[in-house]
């Protein structure tokens, strides 16, 4: 075994393989392009599943020097302890499900083989990330995962929405690497011997001798790094618009990997974070108000993406909460806590996407749920399928979604009891009820995207549709009509079969992810066998962190309250969505300004555009201006001086009349012959 | 090894002689002599590169004994030396001009028809004058290389440069003249007080001997007499400075960049920001804060402040642009400002990172210029607001254009970041404020960069009218094969050449490392702790004051 795990390298290996040979070999392969892809992340699944038994705290190895600079010093090392076993096993498996439906979907697209080179390469960085063992190394992936979502989101490259899609994605992200960046300077600063690896950087002994100053830094810029990553507010605004790239990638980034990564970071930081108590509280409320946030503009968006990708950042807000609620002894079942419910998201949430991929699929690329409806007699499987991904997020039991909801909203009750000041305890109180709101409006959202979508009488979308026409005027301005095929899938001959159930290379995936969303929480809860926390207890300074002494009791009144509130949300959304009925226009116009505040996303994004892209727009120009003026006076002036020299100092003597010269030959002469009596 | 080295820099000289004594030379045959001098001196310097002792502290490659004096006797009294040699700071410089060439080349390659044997000979002329200056060993080659360096450039820009050539041409020429007559005032008097007060009175002009004899000698008499502004380092820092920063250039000396940059050809302007500023750090490292690095250390508030200001302005500056050449001309400015913010961490980790993130400007910003060649060679035209959505029409431009893109934006595993990293690391661990003002470069290069490539690369195609066909309907199947040439061989060549830099550069730095650390760590070692080692130094040279100097 100990083979497997000097060859652990190989997980990244072999999709960045299949990508290169994707992307080299793309002319030819043509239509087969997916093949190298997948074969790469299958291959790459197994070595993970082969890691899962060997790996342990300790087990660390080099694979070469990567840089080597004054006193910085970054070797390309892996780790394989519990934390990254579980996320490689995980991100494999989704990643690999998502490329063959992928395979389907993307069918008949011009840039096939260019699609799955960026999913290699994705999942590529995405291994990386997780493997590595220390925080550049760790930043490099983290960058490298922006940069092949920015390929991703603007793969319709002609679509000019999808363009700037990409370019907000990696921006937003830049603005947070910046300040992991700063992180890593602090630590390699502060850190032992300048030593940047987690052996070093997470132990006691150097975590026991770094000013109480720096580590409160460096876990907030590590937690700033993780919101824009991971959709936290501030820093949430690019994921809602990544659904511009194919439906498959969005699968890809919710789900699998990109956003997973801000909690990954968090997580593996938490014996570095638990000496900043108050940066946990942050954490939670920050996670809090984003759960909230994303949760209550889910509830009236239009587009079923956009739904789930506000439901995305609301889950992952879920996550925080979870690992913000890490304070004293609770932190080990708190940290267990956010990376259970990160792996069985991954699982339904990557479902409703595709499930939705499905649904664009069979629609002819349309998304906006007002132009189809009652869909679940021409797409059984996806409806089926779709509706276990909608009761696992809605956590309802025993699906996955609710396992590890409960473990989050346990967490949070603990953290509540043990936090040690009464703020703090009223603090995690609040962030707990809220959380089990949360818990409600997501079930509500989910339940009224399915019900709008599955429900209802049969609708198809038809380019009659008022919404058609909105969209089609906002496109023509624009956009050109020629490459308008290619901004969706369903182009050229899908038009004519509008309405049937995906192939069954897309369909198989959503049945495995199906059963998983099932099934892995029942496997894997502390609840059940508690496989999921004694693998993650063989993490990297996990034993330091709290947990608890005595037998700690389950407090059977969470999990009750949990599915209450989803049970709730569901009917509730039945009631008002399974038909239609009139309710949801009317309630809508009775809240007229909360409907409008949620429907325009709280005009997060144009705060964005005033405060922020605006101003630096217009300094940019100023900057200009003043640099125009100096370029054009400043250095003509510098070009003059010279000249101005010539012309009225030096060219009126050389005026041509010899007896001037003469004149002037003599004086110097005399002038000279005085210098030197004088200097006698 | 050291006569292959003086071939090595005086061959693209000789070819370009050949060419300019057959004027009226047709454009394929003097192309091909260029290309085939070019090559020749790339293979050369790669030898020379293989040759290339890591862990060697003194120059290789020269004539002499290993201490010196090195090169042959030029002049015997004063001792000026033709001296030549290679250490860790210059040769991946000069590996990076003998790279840079081929896409040079390869950018003139369709686009010049005028007169295409001067050109070549002017581009190759250049090249040896750059060569020259990083293999010098003594001031007095040093700037006459230097210097010369300024008339090839100068006949490129104003004989097939834009309408504007002959003013850009003239205030690229004046300006940099006019900075480099302060730095070589400031390099002869370090040569005299090296004369005056060494230990051993010799008059040499040999770098590698007056920066040795320069650190032996005790300033802190000096110091303590006049100090802050007026003490003779600060001094001679300045005059040296004055020439190097116009060079780099820094803000506000940066003034005749985008002018030369936006009327020279695009041959002109890949040697210019590829290699032509790079003189200017190159200088600072080798003379500022080589020979005297206590005013170094005195003046590294303001230069990092400069810097600083050069990132964030030239980026700013950059973002406000709506032509592609002065998009790319400005964000030399801001990516120089790293180099010198660098530098100017004042420790091995900064300098490290300053070195490579020349490398890394001249590949990234070549690259950068040579694709917009291409674009103007189809379109005629640089505006963004003309063009857009080229990634259908020419498919590997896109792929160039972005992967430079990620590459100049410091995306980790491509070569930019392998320099901005250990910058802003270095500069942290010095002070922390102007590392966290840097790293905002680091988003406003993204923006500006990101920006461009929305606008050019993504989109619906747009082409200006005349190029192409418009984008009628039912002319898309005709526009396909319409009249825009398709990314041709060459352009293939240059570009996939400097492509392979930027990835590998990216992933595998350490061989670069391991040759450049020796000698950076000396020039580190010499700021970073010269006020703990006064007993090394003290009491070699009676201290004096700088008025002292005068007769």
């Amino acid at each position: 075994m100990s083979g497997l795990i000097h060859s652990a390298w190989l997980i990244p290996f072999f999709p960045l393989l299949g990508a290169l040979v994707a992307a080299a070999g793309g002319r030819w392969l043509k239509e087969l392009s997916h093949i190298p892809v997948i074969l790469g992340i299958g291959a790459a699944f197994v070595v993970a599943l082969g890691l899962l038994t060997p790996a342990g705290p300790e087990t660390t190895t080099v694979v070469y020097d990567w840089l080597n600079v004054g006193r910085l010093h970054v070797p390309v090392e892996v780790r394989i302890d519990g934390l990254t076993t579980m996320m490689l096993a995980m991100v494999t498996l989704v990643s690999m499900l998502v490329a063959i439906f992928a395979a389907g979907y993307m069918a008949g697209d011009p840039g096939y083989a260019r699609f799955f080179a960026c999913i290699g390469l994705f999942v590529f960085s995405m291994t990386g990330l997780v493997l590595s063992n220390n925080y550049v190394l760790t930043y490099l992936f983290w960058e490298g995962v922006g940069t092949c979502s920015y390929l991703l989101i603007g793969f319709w490259h002609a679509k000019p929405s999808a363009a700037d899609a990409a370019k907000k994605a990696f921006l937003v992200n830049r603005v947070g690497d910046c300040g992991f960046a700063i992180a890593c300077f602090l630590i390699w600063k502060y850190s032992l011997n300048h030593d940047l690896s987690y052996t070093v950087a997470l132990s006691k002994a150097n975590l026991d001798q770094m000013p109480q100053g720096v580590l409160l830094a460096i876990a907030l810029l590590i937690f700033w790094g993780a919101t824009a990553k991971s959709a936290q507010v501030p820093l949430y605004v690019w994921l809602p618009d990544a659904m511009e790239g194919p439906t498959p990638v969005s699968a890809l980034i919710h789900a699998a990997t990109m956003v997973t990564a801000g909690v990954y970071l968090v997580a593996r930081s938490a014996p570095l974070i638990s000496y900043a108590p108050g940066v946990l509280v942050v954490v939670a409320a920050t996670g809090c108000l984003t759960a909230l946030l994303s949760a209550s503009i889910a509830l009236t968006q239009n587009d079923l993406k956009r739904v789930l990708a506000y439901s995305t950042i609301s889950q992952l807000g879920y996550m925080f909460m979870g690992l913000g609620a890490g304070i004293g002894e609770v932190a080990q079942v708190a940290v267990v806590a956010a990376m259970f419910h990160l792996f069985t998201h991954a699982f339904f949430k990557a479902l409703l996407f595709l499930g939705s991929g499905s649904v664009m699929h069979a629609t002819g690329g349309v998304i906006d749920m007002r132009r189809f409806r009652g869909l679940r007699h021409r797409l059984p499987i996806t409806h089926w399928t779709f509706a276990i991904g909608a009761l696992a997020l809605s956590g309802i039991p025993p699906l996955a979604g609710f396992f590890s909801k409960d473990d989050i909203l346990a967490a949070l009750k603990s953290a509540s009891h043990a936090a040690g000041s009464r703020s703090w305890e009223a603090a995690y109180a609040t962030i707990y009820w809220v959380a089990v709101l949360t818990a409600f409006m997501t079930a509500f959202y989910t339940g009224r995207a399915y019900f709008l979508t599955f429900w209802g009488p049969e609708k198809l979308p038809s380019p009659d549709d008022p919404e058609a026409q909105e969209e089609d005027q906002a496109h023509l301005s624009h956009s050109d009509p020629g490459h308008g095929a290619a901004s969706g899938p369903g182009h050229g001959g899908h038009d004519v079969h509008l309405g049937h159930e995906s192939p069954p290379i897309m369909t198989i995936p959503l049945i495995l992810l199906a059963v998983g969303a099932i099934v892995v929480g029942l496997i894997f809860s502390p609840m059940t066998t508690g496989w999921f926390d004694h693998h993650l207890e063989k993490t990297f300074g996990f034993e330091r962190l709290g947990h608890f002494t005595h037998g700690h009791a389950h407090d059977w009144s969470i999990p009750i309250v949990g599915t209450l509130a989803g049970v709730l949300g569901l009917v509730l959304s039945g009631f008002m969505y399974a038909n239609p009925s009139p309710i949801p226009a009317r309630l809508a116009h009775r809240l007229r300004p909360l409907y409008q505040a949620s429907y325009n996303k709280f005009w997060v994004d144009e705060f964005y555009v005033y405060t922020v892209i605006n101003p630096l727009r217009g300094l940019a120009r100023f900057f200009y201006l003043l640099d125009d003026l100096l370029v054009h006076n400043l250095v003509k002036a510098t070009a003059w001086v010279p000249r101005l020299f010539g012309q009225e100092l030096l060219a009126p003597l050389q005026n041509g009349l010899l007896q001037y010269y003469a004149a002037v030959t003599a004086l110097g002469v005399a002038g000279l012959l005085w210098i030197l009596l004088l200097m006698k | 090894m050291a006569t292959l080295l003086v071939i090595t820099t005086f061959l693209p000289l000789l070819g370009g002689l050949v060419l300019f004594l057959a004027p009226g030379l047709d454009m394929k045959s003097a192309r091909w002599i260029a290309l085939a001098t070019v090559l020749a001196t790339l293979a050369f310097s790669l030898v020379l590169v293989a040759n290339f002792q890591p862990g060697v502290v003194t120059p290789q490659f020269a004539y002499g004994p290993a201490e010196g004096p090195y090169g042959l006797r030029w002049m015997v009294r004063p001792d000026i030396r033709f001296a030549t040699g290679l250490d860790g700071l210059s040769i991946w410089l000069y590996v990076l001009t003998t790279m840079l060439m081929v896409p040079t080349i390869f950018a003139s390659w369709e686009s010049i028809t005028d007169r295409p044997a001067m050109h070549y000979a002017f581009l190759l002329a250049e090249e040896t004058a750059l060569l020259g200056v990083f293999a010098s060993l003594d001031v007095v080659l040093f700037y006459t290389f230097f210097e010369f360096s300024l008339i090839p450039m100068f006949f490129l820009i104003g004989l097939w440069g834009g309408p504007e050539r002959r003013q850009a041409s003239l205030t690229f020429f004046l300006y940099t003249l006019a900075g480099s007559l302060l730095t070589l005032i400031g390099a002869i008097s370090l040569v005299v007080i090296h004369y005056q007060y060494s230990a051993t009175h010799v008059l040499t002009f040999s770098i590698p001997e007056l920066t040795r004899g320069l650190a032996a000698l005790d300033w802190s008499g000096w110091q303590e007499t006049a100090d802050g502004w007026r003490s003779p380092q600060v001094l001679i820092f300045l005059l040296l400075f004055a020439g190097f920063s116009i060079k780099v250039p820094m803000f506000p000396f940066h003034t005749w960049l985008p002018l030369a940059h936006v009327e020279a050809p695009t041959a002109g302007s890949i040697l210019l920001a590829g290699v032509l500023l790079k003189l200017g750090g190159y200088g600072l490292l080798r003379f500022n804060l080589g020979m005297t690095p206590l005013g170094a250390k005195f003046v590294m508030p303001l230069i990092a402040t400069l810097a600083i200001i050069s990132i964030i302005y030239g980026a700013l500056v950059s973002l406000a642009q709506t032509d592609i050449k002065r998009l790319v001309a400005f964000s030399s400015v801001s990516h120089m400002g790293f180099v010198v913010l660098g530098m100017f961490a004042l420790n091995a980790t900064g300098m490290d990172g300053a070195v490579i993130q020349m490398v890394n400007h001249g590949v990234t910003t070549g690259a950068l210029f040579a694709c917009v060649g291409v674009i103007y060679e189809r379109y005629h035209t640089r505006e963004m607001a003309e063009i857009s959505g080229l990634w259908d029409r020419l498919p590997l431009l896109a792929f160039f254009l972005i992967l430079t893109s990620l590459g100049s934006a410091a995306v980790p595993g491509l070569n930019g970041f392998v320099g901005e990293f250990p910058i802003l690391a270095g500069m942290f661990q010095t002070n922390q404020k102007y590392a966290i003002l840097g790293a905002t470069g680091m988003i406003l290069g993204a923006y500006y960069l990101f920006w461009m490539l929305q606008c050019v690369i993504f989109g619906p195609l747009r082409e200006p009218h005349g190029q192409g066909h418009g984008h009628d309907q039912g002319a898309e199947a005709a526009s396909i094969h319409g009249p825009v040439r398709p990314v041709g061989w060459h352009e293939i060549s240059g570009l996939g050449l400097l492509m392979a830099l930027v990835v590998l550069i990216g992933v595998y730095p350490g061989p670069i490392f391991e040759r450049l650390r020796p000698s950076v760590k000396i020039i580190a070692d010499r700021v970073a702790p010269a006020e703990v080692a006064p007993e090394q130094t003290a009491g070699r040279t009676p201290p004096r004051t700088v008025a002292n100097l005068a007769p």
